[in-house]
């Protein structure tokens, strides 16, 4: 079986800072593997456990760590997809990736339900309607059997059972198994993975195909919340005392 | 299964580790750095000043290109009391101007640059990697142990995994450190825009400020404060032995907050918004806790070994010769194909020919020196700022009387027979 792993590298959520004064990212933030793609990369590392075949991590715009990280935790080979007009937005990143996936025509295709730093999940449902297939997302558990996927997928007030065959898109969410973590050995082998590099161009992409839809603005901060009136350190009674004496003035007590 | 092998492995990515990658790569030896972080620089605690001279061992003209803060155009000493200060200020517009002396830098920057740098040359730097333990075979140290990520074998491994370093014990290499061999230091970095800090600190764009303070910055306990301008941040912070802290019952950020309240340091942090919080390990143990430093199949470096100069404040410099040495040691050993522990020994006599080991054995004394007079810190700083507030304050005594009260409390306060003995024994201790 051929599976693809989407990828982005993204800035280190837990060093992200905002600079008012940039009005944007401090600059130099580590960057990592958005790690809902891990996850993703795990389902895939265990369905060729199970079935055998090929997993192949692609990635658009720089993620050199990310796919060295991906190879080491025992992708086949990977594929980063650079140059002008990339990642541009989720759609134009969408069109480069169909373009190679036409090529690629993988069996299932496993992407992170949303990267922590746009957060638009939109890649993945771009990709499976661009190529026409069908797309699960929120994927919280899987099993493949007799050539079938039985997926369990959140939902907003419990949980949802889809059965559906390859070639299908599949988003992950982080209630699946853990990201393993790489070996000494995986990451040893890794230096010997192929990784390919292609340009638009290489993949026949005009600049028109890759005009983005989304402008982004800049970003900003939300304004911070007064905190409120804060009553503790005083006895219990004095406390009800107060917070009646609160409710009341504001006349939500009737 | 076969195993799965290299040259040489380097435990941690500091500046010690990636010295010593750097140096070997760049010799085409085949060597794996491993990280235990998720990237170079995201353990790592340090002030932040970067000398110049031994950075340009491993990489000449590094300040081109490597991002740096600013260069440190003026030092100040501080012996602070409790609301007073008195200090000495060198500043040189030569340490402004290539090839420059000093730089502060961002450690979490700087490391991912370095690291870099031996990428570059051709190590493989591995992060996420755990190293839990040495393999053994025959005597010899032959590889590590990561937990579930594996094992990997290779001629030397170098231990470079910091203050405290698990591995050296493990590998029986060194004893448990003693809470007196370890200073703790907090550090924050305040984030204040590049003109305040320039204004503030009155330097010019690119050029910054150090500051080493001494006395009540620490509450009286053998430790330190300090303060280095960033370009838009100042890293400020404070740092005591472990044993004093444990004594004394007090907490290194407490004693953080002290520093930054003191009224020689708050106007300068004013309105300055915390960006990041951290606390690391300083080995202060020096020559008198040094590890075994070499054996069969490995070799110490930087913080693992200990080598840093609590006196001078010195310890990134100490770590990249160190790592160079190593390297070097390593080199001339596979030039013969021999690993052991005699062959490796080589590096005992290139630490001994550089400053490091000359330098430890220089201030061996200083930390039981300062430790064995409390005074110093406490007394001393409180009757010489008692003496300048008598020398400046205007009130019409007649000098001649002033100047006679002043020398009269001098010698109560400061004891001269004590002084000239703890002079004389101080000066005996670093010069020879």
């Amino acid at each position: 079986m051929k599976i693809v792993v989407l990828l982005k590298e993204v800035p280190d959520p837990n060093a992200v800072r905002y600079d008012p004064r940039l009005g944007d990212l401090v600059p130099g933030i580590q960057r990592v593997a958005n790690e809902y793609d891990l996850y993703a990369l795990e389902a895939a590392l265990r369905l060729r456990e199970q079935v055998g075949g090929e997993v192949i991590v692609a990635s658009v715009g720089t993620a050199r760590d990310a796919l060295n990280r991906a190879l080491a935790m025992g992708a086949d080979r990977a594929v980063n997809l650079e140059g002008d007009g990339l990642p541009g937005d989720a759609w134009t990143t969408a069109r480069a990736l169909v373009a190679w996936l036409q090529r690629e025509q993988p069996d299932v295709i496993w992407c992170g339900q949303e990267t922590s730093d746009s957060g638009t999940g939109n890649v993945g449902p771009a990709v499976a309607a661009q190529l026409d297939l069908p797309l699960v997302s929120n994927v919280v558990g899987w099993e493949f059997r007799d050539g079938v996927f039985e997926i369990e997928r959140e939902i907003e007030d419990g949980h949802q059972f889809q059965e559906v065959a390859p070639p299908v898109v599949l988003c992950a969410l982080s209630a699946l198994p853990q990201p393993r973590l790489p070996t000494l050995r995986g990451i040893m082998d890794a230096r010997r993975k192929p990784v390919e590099h292609l340009t638009a161009a290489d993949l026949g992409l005009s600049d028109e195909a890759l005009q983005p839809l989304v402008q982004w603005e800049g970003l900003s901060q939300p304004v911070a919340k007064a905190a409120g009136v804060v009553v503790q350190d005083v006895p219990p009674d004095e406390a009800v005392e107060r917070l009646l004496t609160f409710l009341e003035s504001r006349g939500l007590l009737g | 299964m076969s195993q799965e092998r290299v040259e040489v492995i380097v435990v941690g990515a500091g500046p010690a580790g990636v010295a010593a990658a750097l140096t070997l790569a760049r010799a085409g030896v085949e060597v794996v750095v491993l990280e235990r972080g998720a990237y170079p620089g995201a353990k790592n605690v340090m002030g932040g000043i970067l000398y110049r001279q031994p950075t340009e061992e491993l990489v000449p003209g590094f300040w081109r290109e490597a991002p740096l803060e600013r260069a440190i155009v003026e030092q100040r000493y501080l012996l602070l009391t409790e609301e007073d200060a008195l200090g000495v200020t060198y500043r040189t517009p030569a340490f402004g101007q290539p090839p420059y002396n000093a730089f502060s830098v961002l450690r979490a920057e700087w490391d991912r640059w370095f690291a870099q740098q031996a990428e570059n040359a051709g190590a493989l730097l591995a992060t996420g990697v755990t190293v839990e333990d040495v393999l053994w075979e025959d005597g010899r140290i032959v590889g590590v142990r990561a937990g579930e990520q594996g094992e990997l074998y290779a001629d030397v491994v170098i231990l470079a995994d910091g203050a405290n370093s698990l591995l050296a014990q493990k590998a029986g290499l060194t004893r448990e450190w003693r809470p007196e061999e370890q200073a703790l230091v907090a550090k924050e970095l305040l984030r204040l825009s590049e003109t305040e800090i320039e204004r503030r600190f009155g330097v010019s764009a690119g050029h910054g400020v150090a500051i080493e303070a001494f006395g009540a910055s620490t509450g009286g306990l053998l430790g330190y404060g300090f303060l280095y301008t960033n370009r838009d941040t100042v890293s400020v912070g404070t740092g005591a032995l472990l044993s004093d802290l444990i004594t004394h019952e007090v907490n290194v950020s407490d004693l953080l907050d002290r520093f930054k309240r003191h009224p020689a340091i708050a106007p300068l942090l004013e309105g300055a918004e915390l960006v990041e919080y951290s606390a690391h390990l300083i080995p202060e143990g020096g020559w008198r806790a040094l590890p075994t430093l070499f054996a069969d199949g490995a070799l110490v470096v930087g913080d693992a070994a200990g080598f840093v100069n609590p006196l001078s404040r010195e310890g990134s410099n100490f770590a990249m010769i160190s790592g160079k040495l190593a390297a070097e040691t390593i080199l001339e050993a596979r030039a013969v194909g021999d690993f052991s522990a005699f062959a490796l020994s080589r590096y005992w006599q290139k630490l001994e020919e550089s400053f490091i080991l000359p330098d430890l054995e220089t201030i061996r004394n200083v930390t039981p020196f300062v430790h064995q007079r409390p005074y110093l810190l406490r007394e001393y700083p409180e009757a010489l700022t008692r003496a300048f507030q008598h020398y400046l304050t205007v009130d019409g005594t007649p000098k001649a009387q002033k100047y006679g009260t002043i020398i009269r409390e001098l010698i109560r306060d400061l004891r001269p027979t004590r002084l000239l003995r703890d002079v004389l024994a101080g000066v005996f201790q670093l010069v020879r």
